[in-house]
């Protein structure tokens, strides 16, 4: 049974249709390689990284965490030692380690016989940065230790949502020490994936909501992340939106005509699941009683779910780009966006004007990206065209210009 | 039945069968939130929730509303536990805090006051804000596994709570604490979409799956005023509904569909259907002097101004126009405008190109007025305008007379201003008639309806707007003679004159078209040929259509033409507004085509091109269209 979770991650039964989004992963990892999994906010991919920490399977042991809150790679390291021990399987090895003894022994210090048990937090987090004292590397050491004191036949799969998130606050944002020890900490994780003693016994599948690659590039250490591969989570096909559709208006009782949903699907043009999950629960909040005809979806469409979808979603789009991109290509990218909205044919590549300093290599460059994330189809030649009629209607409002008299 | 206490301010002070005998409306949203905890499985994510909307669009009714049948479904109440906080909650400025009060709050629901007490506990001992939440969180979760059920955390006001929080690894930690899991229900409340859940920077972007409580459709506002009726065991205000339909259509509209203005302006009326209106208003605003003020405070100090231009302006206004009052950049002007809108203190009118702006409360507006503006125009006409939307035009009738003897500030009419409003609010309003017994019986109609008063008055207009008389008197003649023929009664050629004068110097048309409405409706029933009613009718259009005149006096000339006649002119008035005229059957386009070279001519003041036109229209009906050919609409 499928429901309607708007804002949520999806989990359970709830996670549609990713079975092949979640079998590539998989292949990949077991081939031993590392994962970004890349595209804007609410594009699903924590709920398809939740989908592979919640089914493992045998061998694996995965943790799943968002690290967005962190402001500093001290932050990110805690954060993975405090899921490692809260998973069964690493609790039950705690004391095989250097760290994890003595982080053991200061729990127990924290008991006392008055009263509520300190102790009992699950979130001993403070604990564990005052042992680590400031030094990422111990964490990072101990996660080696655990994985090579590990039976051979378990390995250990992190799945670490939001890194590039991090990665842009600090080195968009901190100071010129911050920022060096950051790109150490990105290359400590690095020579941790690196490392041979470790192949095959620890994989890491990250997941950003903005260009890792442009980031790091930008910033002079493109190599850093040049081990892990992308993996781009582009929307639903239309088959499978039109089975999430079906099955979502029959478990929730809200049952479209044939013709609804089609006009439903056509008005999206592309099947990104939280527009569609936003897009329903408008649907279902403007007509309450009957369910709507295909004019009233349309209808829907134009005058509440844009809107909605424009205040409530939508300017990820294009701030996501404003720190994924120099400030130049930002403006490019904006300017190509702008045109492109302004027809449902997009606009041939040729016929954007950019500014000078964007030569021919980065311009195509940005219109690969922009492509890659979804919001220009890749079938259309060297048109820039939007899939989703979402963002083009999206980009049309928010990027007008003022007409000049 | 015992009548039902209101507290419209204070909902979680009604008992819950108090509130149950309350709610009205918003019925579809409580279904919503009921599905929300019906069909969630264990182990799967919570869908958290924000309930979004106005001051007094009853958030706080329909989220207490909605613990309330939690607690009384058996199969609900097994699974989730309300713990609903007070709506003001200025003590929680960190996470800590907020376990800590949920803990409390969880003791006087359950009655078991071992959640407060540890939760005092390490409020008083541990001084470490991430080890208070730490530890405090750890409790709540152990009221989870202990008990089985899901806490469902109400917390009003949610967007001052993050404010008072402001810190972004709080915030952070919170949606980690909430993403994907089902330890916590959280259900909030807030005025407007606030940074913390749209900015996409902000760790809680799209996380809270909003519910918006939009205005009160007119049913809906029925069915509010019938339940305060019904609750109070109020027979007469039941029966008062029942008549009033209209007024409660207008209240509805001037009070934004509020349901909480609209239960305050039941009171008016209820008490007061031919009391002072003015007098009403005043009280009504007297008391909610301290929250309006309250909403202007919030304001940051560049968005209060923009809020104060478009409250002076009253009426819809665009981004150009605001920025021109407030003397601000336009797309500075644009910003605030969104920010206002977002915050739920304007909203848009019509389509992107011509969108326009008005204040949402627009009894918030007159209150504005009356503190703020000087301008007393702008103040009468905001006054009668709120009167009229809600006292209708019975309310407006009532003040016409004093208007009339005002000694406000004289209009380009020759009469006060407050009536020169007062009288184009009255006979703009779809209900109003033409011959309305209420109009009659006042003073001001019973002195325009004497002939020599009729001519008195129209020769102060004529003054007033016309210096140049010599041309008019030969139009007065010529028209007088062509279009009325042999009768040359006085009144038709008052009629000729006055409409002349409105047609050429596009005065004011407000008062004039209504004492021309007059005047026609007096002239209407002292006619005896059929063919005369039809050349004065036809005449009326056309000037009708080249001075603007409102639809309404346009509409009651039209159905005195033949059909022919009548589909030409509206084809006319058409084409006039640059739409096709494709569909005139060829026999009347000649005819429609004079028409209309007279009516732009008039429209111009080419007098010779008036004369010229005029003298080649034959006042008598083109010929019949064969059926089936392309019939005018």
């Amino acid at each position: 049974m499928v429901r309607n979770v708007v804002g949520q991650m999806a989990t359970g039964d709830d996670c549609f249709g990713r079975d092949q989004e979640v079998a590539d992963l998989w292949r990949y990892i077991n081939n031993g390689e590392h994962i970004l999994i890349l595209g804007p906010r609410r594009t699903g991919k924590s709920s398809v990284m939740r989908k592979i920490a919640d089914d493992p399977g045998e061998k694996w042991d995965a943790i799943f965490l968002n690290v967005e809150g962190e402001a500093s790679p001290i932050g990110v390291a805690s954060a993975i030692l405090e899921e490692l021990f809260k998973h069964s399987a690493y609790k039950s090895n705690l004391e095989k380690t250097a760290l994890g003894g003595a982080i053991q022994k200061q729990w127990q210090a924290l008991r006392t016989s008055d009263g509520p048990q300190k102790g009992n937090s699950q979130n001993n987090i403070e604990v564990i940065q005052g042992l680590l004292a400031g030094k990422w590397q111990r964490a990072l050491d101990d996660i080696k230790e655990r994985i090579e004191s590990s039976p051979k036949d378990r390995s250990l799969l992190l799945l670490i949502d939001e890194l590039p998130i991090v990665a842009a606050r600090v080195l968009n944002g901190g100071t010129v020490a911050e920022k060096e020890d950051f790109k150490r900490f990105l290359g400590a994780l690095r020579a941790l994936r690196q490392n041979p003693a470790l192949q095959g016994r620890l994989a890491f599948v990250f997941g950003g909501s903005i260009g890792f690659n442009s980031l790091l590039e930008r910033h002079g250490v493109p190599a850093l992340m040049n081990d892990v591969s992308a993996y781009y989570l582009g929307p639903w096909d239309r088959a499978i939106a039109e089975d999430f559709l079906n099955e979502l208006c029959t478990d929730e009782e809200y049952l479209l005509s044939d013709e609804a949903k089609a006009a439903f699907l056509n008005c999206f043009g592309q099947f990104v699941p939280s527009h569609l999950q936003i897009g329903f629960d408008e649907l279902r909040t403007n007509h309450r009683g009957q369910p709507p005809t295909a004019e009233e979806v349309e209808q829907c469409f134009q005058e509440k779910i844009l809107d909605r979808a424009s205040s409530q979603l939508l300017s990820h789009y294009l701030n996501r780009l404003e720190q994924t991109f120099s400030e130049a290509s930002f403006t490019a990218a904006k300017e190509m966006l702008r045109h492109a909205a302004q027809s449902p044919d997009g606009v041939a590549e040729a016929d954007v004007n950019v500014a000078d300093e964007i030569d021919d290599e980065a311009f195509f460059a940005i219109c690969d990206e922009l492509r890659r994330d979804g919001y220009f189809t890749k079938q259309a030649g060297d048109r820039l065209v939007f899939e989703s009629h979402l963002l083009r209607l999206f980009f049309k409002n928010r990027l007008r210009q003022r007409t000049r008299g | 039945m015992t009548p039902t206490r209101q507290r419209l301010y204070n909902p979680a002070q009604l008992s819950p069968q108090e509130r149950a005998a309350l709610f009205a409306v918003r019925d579809g949203e409580l279904t919503d939130l009921l599905r929300t905890v019906k069909r969630h499985k264990k182990g799967q994510a919570c869908n958290h929730t924000v309930i979004i909307g106005a001051r007094g669009m009853g958030k706080s009714t329909l989220a207490l509303t909605f613990l309330d049948k939690v607690r009384e479904t058996k199969t609900l109440a097994k699974k989730w536990q309300p713990i609903p906080f007070p709506e003001e909650s200025y003590g929680i400025t960190n996470l800590g805090e907020l376990w800590t009060q949920a803990l409390e709050l969880l003791s006087d629901e359950t009655g078991d006051p071992q959640w407060a007490e540890t939760a005092q506990y390490h409020f008083r001992h541990e001084k470490d804000d991430a080890r208070l939440e730490q530890y405090t969180y750890a409790e709540l979760l152990r009221f989870r596994e202990e008990s089985g059920k899901i806490p469902l955390i109400l917390l009003e006001n949610l967007d001052l709570i993050f404010g008072q929080i402001n810190d972004e690894k709080e915030l952070s930690k919170l949606r980690a604490h909430l993403m994907g899991k089902d330890d916590i229900l959280l259900l909030g409340t807030a005025t407007h979409l606030f940074d913390e859940i749209s900015d996409d920077k902000n760790a809680l972007f799209a996380f809270l799956r909003p519910i918006t409580l939009g205005p009160l459709s007119s049913e809906a506002c029925l069915t509010l005023m019938r339940t305060i009726a019904e609750s109070e065991d109020d027979e007469e205000g039941l029966e008062i509904i029942k008549s009033c339909r209209a007024r409660i259509e207008a209240i509805r509209q001037i009070t934004g569909g509020n349901p909480r203005l609209n239960s305050l302006s039941y009171r008016l009326l209820r008490d007061s259907p031919a009391g002072d209106a003015k007098e009403d208003l005043e009280r009504l605003i007297d008391q909610q002097t301290p929250y309006f003020q309250a909403r202007i405070e919030k304001l940051p100090p560049q968005a209060r101004k923009v809020f104060h231009a478009i409250a002076k302006l009253w009426r819809p206004a665009t981004t150009r126009e605001i920025a021109e009052e407030v003397r601000l950049d336009p797309s500075k002007t644009s910003a605030q405008i969104a920010t206002l809108v977002e915050r739920g203190y304007v909203e848009k009118i019509g389509n992107s190109k011509k969108t326009k702006y008005q204040v949402v409360e627009r009894f918030y507006n007159v209150y504005y007025l009356i503190r703020f503006t000087r301008n007393e125009s702008q103040l009468i006409e905001g006054i009668i305008d709120f009167l009229g939307n809600i006292f209708g035009i019975y309310g407006l009738i009532s003040i016409l007379d004093k208007s009339y003897q005002s000694t406000d500030e004289i209009g380009e009419s020759g009469l006060p201003k407050s009536l020169e409003v007062t009288f184009r609010r009255i006979t703009s309003d779809p209900s109003f008639k033409i011959d309305d017994p209420r109009l009659k019986e006042t003073k001001f109609f019973q002195d325009l309806f004497t002939d020599e008063s009729v001519e008195g008055h129209i020769e102060e207009i004529v003054k007033q707007i016309s210096k140049d008389e010599e041309k008019f008197i030969p139009y007065n003649n010529f028209f007088g003679e062509k279009f009325f023929g042999e009768s040359g009664v006085i009144k038709y050629r008052i009629l000729a004159f006055v409409l002349t004068m409105l047609s050429i110097k596009k005065a004011n048309n407000s008062i004039i078209s209504a004492l021309v409405c007059r005047i026609f409706a007096k002239i209407h029933s002292d006619l005896e040929s059929g063919a005369s009613k039809r050349n004065l009718s036809l005449f009326f259009v056309v000037f009708g259509m080249a001075s603007n005149i409102e639809k309404p006096l346009l509409s009651e000339a039209l159905n005195n033409l033949k059909k022919q006649e009548r589909d030409s002119c509206r084809a006319l008035i058409s084409w006039l507004n640059e739409e096709t005229l494709d569909h005139i059957p060829a026999e009347a386009r000649e005819f429609t085509a004079k028409l209309k070279m007279i009516v732009n001519a008039v429209r111009t003041g080419d007098y010779e091109a008036i004369k010229e036109h005029a003298e080649n229209v034959p006042p008598t009906t083109p010929a019949t269209a064969p059926a089936g050919e392309g019939a005018a609409r």
